[in-house]
């Protein structure tokens, strides 16, 4: 009689649960799929294509669905720490294979060598290069993200990738560590 | 010209490191000065071991480290935390317990969490409690008997010889001594009085036992009473913050002075709590160790007070006699949550951090 | 500014009244900021004698970049010849501002030269020649009227004066007098708490009346119910000739208040803090509050520029420290060369150890002193080695808590220099960083000696580069999108157009019979013709 109260009890107890948690799921139903949204929050959307998706937010949907988090070079080491932090899992080296994380660059098209050809133009993943056929190209700056797809393309290899300069207003302070010979005692 | 350093200020007035390290021994030295008046020559050759010990770990570990040898060993902050450890031992603890508890102090809780600055917890107090724990019967019960009770303390010779023989040079043994007319060493009043309250005595007739003076121990009211007195020329010099000292000393009071209300025969006068034990020496000294201390303003009466009440409840009814030491450590756990939770407003923000 | 002030304020207050004030002082500061330091002020060194005319020297550089440091474009060439108070410099950020021509001149060239902004980068420099016919501190011309100018003349002529702020974050002028919120208290800031520097000081000794003209030129245009002229306690005679000089004006609606020594109570926020017990809200202005502050630098260079006309030229400097002969204060050309003022000034090259531009609290060290002023330069300091601090390696924080005891924004900098060490941004947010002032109060007092501040410029910059960065990768996302989109369509739209002809095709094969299918070859031939002989480029789809 005892197991049979057991039962019972155990029984009302589920269903309880089981109410609630329907309930649940239905009052705080999350719309979309907010984790690929804050993976491609964290990655640096040069669309370049390093990591082998056909740009940043293909990567990020990959990712959440469990692929490596570390065949982002531009995104660097940071951005693979980032990542490891949100999605709680294990910090990897950037993978060599997609490339190493290097300066911050943007292309330039020397542009008395540019035939008008327009591929690169094609190949731009942000449309930041400007150009009609058989008129010479040029890459809008402040726009470029220096993914590197234009230089492939160019039949004539007049693109460079020219590290980003800096200038007053994107310089930033050198660590303390840096110019004053400090070394801290304790570390 | 070469620039030196772009960024700003340009100026530092402040009492660097180690002379900051220096004043805090500075400040202590007539609280030693009282200690060895009562307790003798013990007293600094604990001190002396303490400090070797602490310099030669230091100097063993930095090396292992590959640390900067020479810059780190003069901060004196190495020095600071021997000077405090060797005044909560009893005068006459074998050299090898001494060196034993500063080198964990040094290698374990200092060094090995990253050297000064990183600590979590008062590597001096960490170091007693290890001693207080291993060796609770000589760390409590062989103290040596002030004067007052005896003629004089032990002679610098005869402290040398147990110390480092464990027997005077006439060949008798600490340990034979102990409770019988001619004992040189004794229980602490607050472990007398811990003892007695067992026994069921009252707290008025613990009181009459010779070992106790006008409002505490014997000699120990003096001490404090030194110890304070450094401890005032620190905040003076604002070599150490007030808000602690402060906050404990009247935490104390007034968790003392409440269950001697409720119940005077069998909790102790308010101001025997003030003036026994560890009290100032913990109060000034210890707590205020601003590696381990809570490092808000807020924060700090909070860490305060707390190690005051800590200190009476584990006077009161733990199986030890006092307090401080725990009632530091236990506290130092709690500084980063206390940190956390205890940030000032800053300027033009609401309460609520916004 | 509504049109009704506007039609009020034709003549300027001081008119109205014809007895002298009795009472000039506020009543005593009540309130006060958290923190602070007592620095020796070594005020003494340069506040002894009266403002001296430097010398113009023979060229003059000029950089092309805004107050904030951002590019900004000039107006002239190579070889154009410039008159005194021409526009050289224009800046695109709003609000705008410029740099007028101190001389007239020969702009020799345009080219990279060192700048006084702390990075030391090389940025674009008019080098401008001055013409040593010409006398280039005129006379002051007779003053003008200022009662039949609108407000909007006022603003106009302050916008083409290149006035800015002179108290050092040289922000527009002609903006932040041009306010849209009612003002409630307007704040002459006359504090000078930095060490060394002693330039307002000369100034509201000696050119009081010209300052107060100045502040009742803001008084017109925005109105304020009260103004506040707050002055240090460390300055006695500047105090005294300040109230003297309102005596004399019969002004009664600007009150001095004396308000305590303390640094930095000269910062914008702790001074509104001292004299009303409000806080700035973070984030915002202090109009917000209903308060403005102006430096009296800024007030003596509106009186200059609306009542003599002359542009924001010069600037009152200080040079000091143990390595010149001749401290003392200076009116110097913006553009004058510091190692031009240092040398005029008595330099001991032996004894100079380092040059610093502002005080010593919160200003710079520069290596290269082949660099014009700007107006943001109240200070130079030429320091012996034993006059400034500097250690080559810190001690470990201890985490004593004495910084966060004077930081006057009841920051804890103990925290700070642990996050900004790790670069950990989230927490240095949590920590509010931004509301740090750089003061360096806490560095100054610190015994490990930290130079906590250098810890916060690079924690700030850091965190601005990071929001650069994020901007600029949620632009290049936006326009990814967007290309995707585009050319989503444009397949859509091209499948479309396929499937129309396709459907026009069948339509014609079903409908019609041989004929049309031989005009329809004929008339494709035709096109092919056309095109071949048209010159004409091909097929213009990018695609």
């Amino acid at each position: 009689m005892s197991i049979v109260l057991a039962l019972f009890v155990v029984c009302i107890i589920a269903l309880i649960f089981g109410g609630i948690l329907g309930w649940a799921a239905i009052r705080y139903k999350v719309e979309g799929d907010p984790l690929v949204d804050k993976i491609n929050q964290v990655l640096p959307q040069t669309q370049c294509g390093q990591c082998g998706y056909p740009g940043c937010k293909p990567y990020a949907e990959a990712i959440a669905n469990g692929d490596e988090i570390n065949k982002c070079p531009p995104g660097g080491d940071d951005g693979v720490r980032t990542l490891a932090d949100l999605l709680g899992r294990d910090y990897k080296p950037l993978d060599a294979s997609h490339g190493e994380e290097g300066p911050k660059t943007v292309a330039y098209i020397r542009e008395d060598e540019c035939i008008g050809c327009t591929k690169c133009i094609q190949a731009c993943p942000v449309d930041a290069i400007l150009g009609a056929p058989k008129l010479m190209h040029t890459v809008i700056v402040d726009e470029c993200t220096g993914c590197d797809l234009c230089v492939e393309p160019c039949p004539v290899d007049c693109i460079d990738m020219l590290p980003l300069k800096t200038a007053t207003d994107n310089w930033v302070w050198p660590s303390p560590q840096e110019i004053i010979p400090v070394k801290m005692i304790s570390d | 010209m070469k620039v030196l350093n772009v960024s700003s200020p340009h100026l530092n007035q402040a009492r660097s490191l180690p002379m900051l390290m220096l004043w805090v021994v500075i400040a202590g030295v007539p609280g030693m000065l009282t200690m060895m008046y009562y307790f003798g020559w013990g007293v600094l050759i604990n001190v002396i071991i303490a400090c070797s010990f602490a310099l030669l770990t230091e100097v063993a570990i930095l090396k292992w480290r590959q640390k900067p040898i020479r810059r780190i060993i003069t901060d004196n902050t190495a020095l600071v935390t021997a000077f405090l450890y060797a005044l909560c031992l009893p005068a006459l603890l074998p050299w090898w317990a001494t060196a034993l508890g500063i080198i964990f102090a040094i290698a374990v809780v200092k060094q090995l969490y990253g050297g000064v600055g990183n600590n979590i917890f008062n590597p001096a107090m960490a170091g007693y409690v290890l001693l207080l724990v291993s060796f609770p019967v000589a760390m409590t019960t062989h103290w040596v008997l002030p004067t007052g009770l005896v003629e004089s303390p032990p002679s610098f010779m005869a402290a040398l010889s147990v110390i480092f023989t464990g027997a005077f040079p006439d060949g008798a043994k600490v340990n034979d001594l102990v409770n019988t007319l001619d004992a040189v060493t004794g229980a602490t009043p607050l472990d007398s009085v811990k003892t007695a309250l067992t026994q069921n005595f009252l707290i008025e007739e613990v009181m009459e036992a010779p070992v106790f003076g006008q409002h505490g121990g014997l000699g120990w009211e003096w001490i404090n009473f030194t110890f304070f007195l450094g401890g005032l020329l620190m905040i003076f010099l604002k070599v150490c913050d007030w808000r602690i000292p402060l906050a404990m000393i009247i935490a104390l009071f007034i968790v003392s002075s409440l269950f001697y209300t409720i119940d005077s025969q069998n909790y102790a006068h308010p101001m025997f709590n003030i003036v026994t034990g560890g009290t100032m020496l913990g109060a000034f000294f210890i707590a205020t160790d601003p590696v381990t201390a809570s490092t808000t303003p807020k924060g700090r009466w909070i860490y305060g007070a707390m190690i005051g009440i800590l200190i009476y409840i584990i006077r009161t009814w733990s199986s030890y006699p006092d307090g401080v030491a725990f009632a530091v450590l236990l506290m130092n756990m709690t500084v980063p949550t206390l940190d956390h939770y205890t940030k000032p407003r800053t300027y033009g923000h609401t309460a609520q951090g916004a | 500014m509504s049109e009704n002030q506007q039609s009020e304020a034709t003549e300027l207050p001081q008119n109205n009244l014809t007895s002298p004030p009795k009472n000039v002082f506020e009543k005593k500061a009540q309130w006060t900021f958290p923190g602070g330091i007592h620095p020796d002020d070594k005020k003494n060194i340069s506040n002894q004698n009266a403002i001296q005319i430097m010398a113009c020297p023979e060229t003059l550089y000029i950089p092309i970049t805004n107050y904030k440091g951002h590019p900004a474009v000039t107006d002239v060439k190579p070889g154009d010849l410039v008159k005194h108070g021409a526009s050289l410099v224009t800046s695109i950020d709003t609000p705008s501002s410029r740099v007028c021509s101190p001389v007239d001149g020969l702009v020799v060239s345009i080219e990279k030269r060192n700048t006084l902004h702390p990075s030391q980068l090389p940025t674009p420099t008019i080098v401008l020649k001055t013409d040593e016919s010409s006398s280039h501190f005129k006379k002051p011309s007779a003053e003008k009227n200022l009662s039949d100018l609108k407000n909007a003349e006022i603003l106009e002529i302050i916008r083409q004066a290149g006035i800015a702020g002179l108290g050092g974050a040289a922000f527009p002028t002609h903006a932040k007098v041009d306010v849209a919120t009612p003002i409630k208290m307007l704040i002459i800031n006359g504090i000078e708490c930095e060490p060394y520097i002693s330039c307002d000081d000369r100034l509201m000794r000696e050119r009081a009346d010209e300052i107060l003209v100045g502040i009742q030129i803001i008084e017109r245009l925005v109105q304020p119910e009260r103004i506040v002229f707050a002055i240090e306690d460390n300055k006695p005679e500047a105090v005294k000739n300040v109230e003297e000089a309102i005596i004399a004006a019969k002004i009664d609606t600007v009150k001095i208040a004396v308000v305590p020594t303390k640094y930095p109570s000269g910062g914008e926020k702790q001074l509104i803090q001292i004299l009303t017990g409000q806080e700035v809200p973070a984030q915002t202005l202090p109009s917000k509050l209903g308060i403005l502050m102006h430096n009296v630098g800024t007030c003596y260079a509106l009186k200059r520029a609306l009542l003599h006309g002359e542009p924001s030229i010069s600037r009152v400097v200080t040079v000091t420290g143990e390595a010149v002969s001749h401290p003392g204060n200076y009116e110097c050309l913006i553009g004058t060369p510091i190692d031009f003022i240092l040398e005029q000034a008595g330099i001991d090259q032996n004894k100079l150890s380092q040059v610093i531009i502002g005080g010593p609290m919160m200003g710079i060290a520069i290596a290269n002193l082949d660099v014009g002023i700007d107006n943001s330069v109240n200070c130079i300091i030429a320091a012996t080695r034993s006059e400034i601090f500097h250690t080559d390696q810190h001690a470990p924080c201890i985490r004593c808590g004495q910084c966060a005891d004077v930081c006057p924004a009841s920051l804890l900098p103990q925290q700070l220099f642990w996050y900004a060490n790790a670069k950990n941004l989230v927490k240095l947010d949590e920590y509010h960083l931004d509301d740090c002032i750089e003061c360096g109060a806490c560095a100054y007092v610190c015994p490990s000696q930290i130079p906590l501040v250098h810890y916060y410029r690079f924690g700030k910059s850091l965190k601005q580069q990071k929001n650069q960065e994020f901007e600029k990768s949620e632009h290049a996302k936006q326009r990814f999108e967007f290309r995707q989109e585009r050319l989503e369509r444009e397949k859509i739209e091209r499948a479309q157009r396929h499937k129309k002809a396709a459907e026009e095709r069948q339509k014609r094969a079903t409908t019609n019979t041989g004929d049309d299918k031989k005009q329809a070859i004929m008339e494709a031939l035709a096109r092919v013709k056309a095109k071949q002989a048209s010159s004409a480029p091909k097929d213009q789809k990018t695609e």
